[in-house]
């Protein structure tokens, strides 16, 4: 190929990226936006917000008709990615506009310019059919991660966002060694082309699926996927609640797209030389059990969420290791209700959080009389966590488990039922953590008197409007499994 | 909209109603929820007239859409918003529907809390309606699941000193059970197609799920591929699943321990929605479908079901026997009483289904009448010890004359409910028409047996609280052990001249149950060996 049809590729392919040069606009936007005189966190909520609105109006309106190859093969434009993109820039709006209180020392442009930086690397991360541009996107995603974990600013939290650095970077080194190991192997980069699965069919050995691992173990650690989870709790408890929000949606959700395009190409149609089918149901059978026996003796509300939201990645990852396009689809099913709800309940923890410093279990106690509506939200959000009607989460359950069955009956590895089994005991036992939290709002005697009425608008508001979503998400899935099922999930 | 679906809404529309009053009136809230209660009462008399008893199958039925998801080219999935009632569920939503009116007139008496308490119970009054409604099996699991959390909520917020306990142990036991039947759902679902259709369509709907017809060939679930895991077929395993799931609910000995606690510990009237209506919700998930679904399997593994009914029956006899509190005494008459209706389904023949439901619907009056008795004590002097009391009738006539009465009927005296009940479930059990016999003649020596520890325990304890000479160990509760108030009696009598009824007048509910069960068994029939 000529460089002038390079050039050309390029110049063509920025004609798709609408959304991400916006992103990339908003972010220099913030960056000046720090000279102005008297810099207001309100000014930087609205630039930051507005980038996030015109880049998912953005998304939705240019949305791919057909699969498109863009920048001489390092991304992929087609309707996968883009309906990843909306979860990820649903989940920084969200963020954007938590924590309204002007009384945090932490909004500054820089942290709504990293939550951007974030929601970017993630977009770019979903879409990469190149390992290189996979590596930068992870890169961008990753360093804006590390420094909004310390963004309370405290030795707590740069002693765990240190810790989250090390592993972090550790693991991107171990990635891109795996990434030289298969471009060694197959002589190309673009894991989505055929030359890298001819490649992988004609050099089966141990060796590719080391460095599959390898490579995989880089974005399992954007997960949170046991063995690669250990990160989690303390940024948890360590960092700003809406940047635990964010990190609870986004990085997974982007990690999980990846992870769908690069193990859909080192699964060779289950032609592969060990089964990825396997690996990927034990690490997610690992994680189910892990995070839920975790998160039975934390007291901090923050790393009891850490704990679920490892459990819940696994079964992310089980709806992955099906290896089908309705796996897959059950996948983005459950990340739109995990973001919904995840949201819904650290919208709820930062209110409480935020007005009376509420932090453990056992300072919830009998707030539930004190504060009726937000109560109800935070314990209808965990509800959805668990997977019980009437909530938007027992769907999501319920069709990743059907979808694993099948799988299992028309023939897949044997692991595929212990995943399920596995699966389904994770419920009995998240229930017993996550019920925590209601059990101290409702059955426990106040500690806090002093909290008395108060009636939080904006709380009030965005945790309704996120529960009817969860709602509408149970009583009518068909509103978002049809239109999953019209997507084009050819990779 | 129909009938079944107002059943459900107007509880759910006063929740909301509730929901939006300001906190201060406990008044509005009793009042809303018992207006409530009485336009459902009105909405089962319009039922009533346009339900024929005779004919068989579904009536009233309302179909439409609700989930559909594209597995891949030509094979979906599918779930239906799908009411409708026959034989069995028209009596058990009846009796739902009465003891929810009672249950909200008992609960007038609950001071602390009202609204969040009355917005709890119109919740579960409409997931008990919508779970003895639904036909599709998927709609079925959510009604179902829906009733455990305002129940752990009734049962922890509400109840008695160890209520915290008692509800977390019920919500645990319960949602396991919950996801045994998940797993067997999810299986049943996979396995099973809608007849008549060129695509593969998975369905939920029951009444394709009755019909062994539409297995999918090769599929699990499919005879003739007879898939094993381990010892058992994989028919088997889903069977068993399933049949635990709703044992825990039903609840049979050895699933049965959340029970004394939940409903010792259980505010009154939320003790007999418990006792009456949920631990109903178990024997008709087993009736309604896991038999009809697993017929050969259920069948040949009746011996071990009747075996589970009779341990439960002589079981939670002695076990009520040795009551110190007069409410677990009751709680274990419960599981005592529940067994006939295990032993009926396990005798497959249609004597035997009919005992079974008529079971459900007689100890669902006699049970509200049982804990209301024991609330009506406790009310008084906040305590239930058998012991601490004696010749209570002479201080209370009205109080000792009913609970003489109910106990009679709860004890299976002729010419009450109970009678009727355990008579058809006994004749059932030593049918010897049917060939092979599917529980031995011992089993209904046993249960008999059982009868007889329930006359003992029931004269016994009236014995030594109403008879003898009146004297309490309490100090301070002489004064107030006063007779029943006509609040108390307003609930109390209807329910007693319901059993009274049904035992004059069987066939009242009988021409109900009958048409069911010949229609069951001529389903079941083909598939018993």
């Amino acid at each position: 190929m000529q460089w002038s049809d390079k050039v050309q590729w390029v110049l063509d392919s920025l004609s798709f990226l609408h959304p991400e040069l916006v992103l990339s606009t908003g972010v220099l936007l913030l960056l000046f936006s720090s000279f102005i005189r008297r810099p207001s966190y309100v000014i930087f909520r609205w630039i930051s917000s507005l980038t996030l609105i015109i880049a998912l109006a953005l998304v939705i309106a240019e949305w791919p008709q057909r699969p498109l190859a863009l920048m001489v093969d390092m991304l992929r434009w087609d309707e996968f990615a883009s309906s990843i993109k909306v979860i990820i820039l649903i989940g920084g709006l969200l963020s954007v506009w938590m924590g309204r209180s002007s009384s945090r020392p932490v909004y500054t442009a820089e942290y709504f310019m990293l939550i951007l930086s974030v929601c970017l690397g993630g977009s770019l991360l979903a879409m990469s059919m190149n390992f290189l541009m996979m590596i930068l996107s992870l890169e961008l995603m990753s360093i804006s991660s590390y420094v909004l974990a310390s963004f309370r600013l405290d030795r707590h939290a740069a002693e765990s966002s240190l810790k989250y650095f090390l592993f972090g970077a550790a693991l991107t080194g171990v990635a891109i060694f795996g990434m030289s190991l298969l471009f060694g192997i197959t002589g190309t980069l673009v894991f989505s082309s055929q030359s890298f699965t001819e490649g992988l069919f004609n050099h089966p050995g141990p060796l590719t699926v080391t460095a599959g691992i390898m490579v995989l173990a880089a974005l399992l650690f954007k997960m949170a996927i046991v063995p690669f989870h250990w990160w989690a709790p303390d940024i948890y408890e360590a960092s700003p609640t809406p940047i635990v929000a964010l990190f609870s949606v986004v990085p997974k959700v982007a990690g999980m797209a990846a992870i769908v395009r690069l193990s859909l190409a080192l699964h060779l149609f289950g032609q592969s030389y060990a089964s990825w089918q396997w690996i990927l149901s034990s690490l997610a059978i690992v994680t189910i059990i892990i995070g839920n026996l975790a998160g039975l003796g934390q007291q901090h509300v923050r790393r009891l969420m850490a704990y679920s939201s490892v459990s819940q990645a696994g079964f992310l990852l089980a709806g992955i290791a099906t290896f089908t396009p309705q796996g897959i689809q059950q996948c983005i099913f459950y990340a739109v209700t995990l973001l919904v709800a995840n949201y819904l309940v650290f919208g709820m923890l930062d209110h409480y959080e935020e007005r009376y410093g509420m932090q453990l279990i056992r300072d919830f106690s009998g707030q539930g009389q004190q504060n009726v509506l937000a109560g109800i939200l935070l314990t209808f959000g965990l509800i959805s966590l668990v997977g019980l009607p009437p909530a938007g989460g027992f769907m999501a359950k319920f069709l990743v488990f059907a979808t694993i069955f099948n799988e299992y009956q028309a023939g897949g590895e044997g692991i595929l039922l212990i995943l399920l089994l596995v699966g389904l005991l994770g419920t009995v036992l998240s229930l017993f953590f996550y019920m925590k939290i209601p059990y101290a709002l409702y059955f426990q005697a106040a500690r806090h008197e002093g909290a008395g009425k108060h009636r939080p608008m904006t709380y009030g508001i965005l945790g309704i409007i996120l529960a009817s979503l969860l709602l509408l998400l149970f009583a009518y899935p068909s509103l978002l499994t049809l239109w999953l099922n019209r997507l084009n999930f050819a990779f | 909209m129909g009938l079944l679906s107002l059943l459900i809404l107007v509880p759910v529309a006063t929740a909301l109603v509730i929901l939006a009053l300001p906190q201060s009136r406990p008044t509005f809230f009793r009042l809303f929820s018992l207006v409530a209660v009485s336009i459902q009462l009105m909405i089962l008399g319009a039922g009533w007239f346009r339900y024929n008893p005779n004919q068989t199958g579904m009536q009233l039925t309302e179909h439409y859409p609700w989930i559909e998801v594209v597995l891949r080219q030509g094979e979906r999935v599918h779930a239906d918003y799908l009411l409708a009632v026959d034989g069995m569920s028209a009596p058990l939503i009846a009796l739902s529907v009465v003891v929810m009116f009672i249950t909200v007139v008992a609960s007038f008496k609950i001071v602390n809390k009202t609204k969040s308490y009355f917005v709890l119970l119109m919740l579960l009054d409409a997931a008990v309606i919508g779970a003895f409604s639904a036909l599709d099996l998927l709609l079925f699991f959510l009604f179902f699941e829906f009733m455990l959390l305002p129940l752990y909520f009734l049962v922890g917020i509400w109840g008695g000193p160890r209520r915290e306990y008692a509800a977390v142990k019920f919500f645990l036991y319960t949602f396991f059970g919950s996801i045994l039947i998940l797993i067997g759902i999810i299986v049943i679902h996979i396995s099973f197609r809608s007849p008549g259709v060129a695509d593969l369509i998975h369905t939920f709907n029951i009444l394709e799920l009755q019909d062994q017809s539409n297995i999918i060939v090769g599929s699990f679930l499919d005879s003739a591929r007879a898939y094993s895991w381990g010892p058992l077929t994989a028919r088997m395993w889903v069977f068993i699943l399933l049949f635990i799931g709703f044992a825990i609910k039903l609840p049979s000995v050895p699933f049965h321990t959340w029970l004394p606690d939940a409903h010792v510990e259980a505010p009154t009237p939320v003790s007999v929605v418990l006792a009456a209506l949920v631990l109903k919700v178990g024997a008709y998930g087993i009736i309604r479908f896991t038999l009809p679904i697993f017929p050969g399997e259920a069948a040949a593994s009746s011996t071990v079901l009747g075996l589970f009914a009779v341990i439960s029956i002589i079981y939670g006899a002695l076990n009520a026997m040795a009551s110190k509190d007069f409410k677990r005494l009751i709680a274990y008459s419960s599981v005592s009483h529940m067994g006939f209706v295990l032993l009926g389904v396990a005798s497959f023949n249609e004597t035997g289904l009919s005992g079974a439901v008529f079971q459900l619907v007689s100890h669902g009056i006699l049970t509200t009448l049982l804990f209301l008795l024991a609330g009506v004590l406790y009310d008084r002097t906040s305590d239930r010890t058998i012991s601490n009391y004696s010749g209570l009738s002479i201080k209370m006539p009205k109080y000792g004359s009913i609970v003489l009465v109910t106990s009679m009927a709860s004890l299976g005296l002729p010419a009450f409910s109970g009678f009727i009940a355990e008579w058809l479930v006994l004749t059932g059990a030593f049918d010897q028409t049917h060939l092979p016999d599917y529980v031995p003649q011992w089993m209904g020596f046993a249960a008999t047996f059982g009868l007889l520890l329930g006359a003992a325990y029931f004269i016994w304890t009236y014995q030594r609280m109403f008879l003898g000479a009146f004297g309490t160990t309490l100090t301070t509760a002489k004064d107030e052990l006063t007779d029943l108030y006509s609040r108390e009696m307003v609930m109390l009598v209807p329910l007693v001249v319901m059993t009274l009824l049904l035992g004059i007048f069987p066939q009242t509910l009988l021409q109900y149950i009958n048409t069911f069960a010949s229609a069951w068994f001529n389903q079941v029939s083909p598939y018993l060996n």
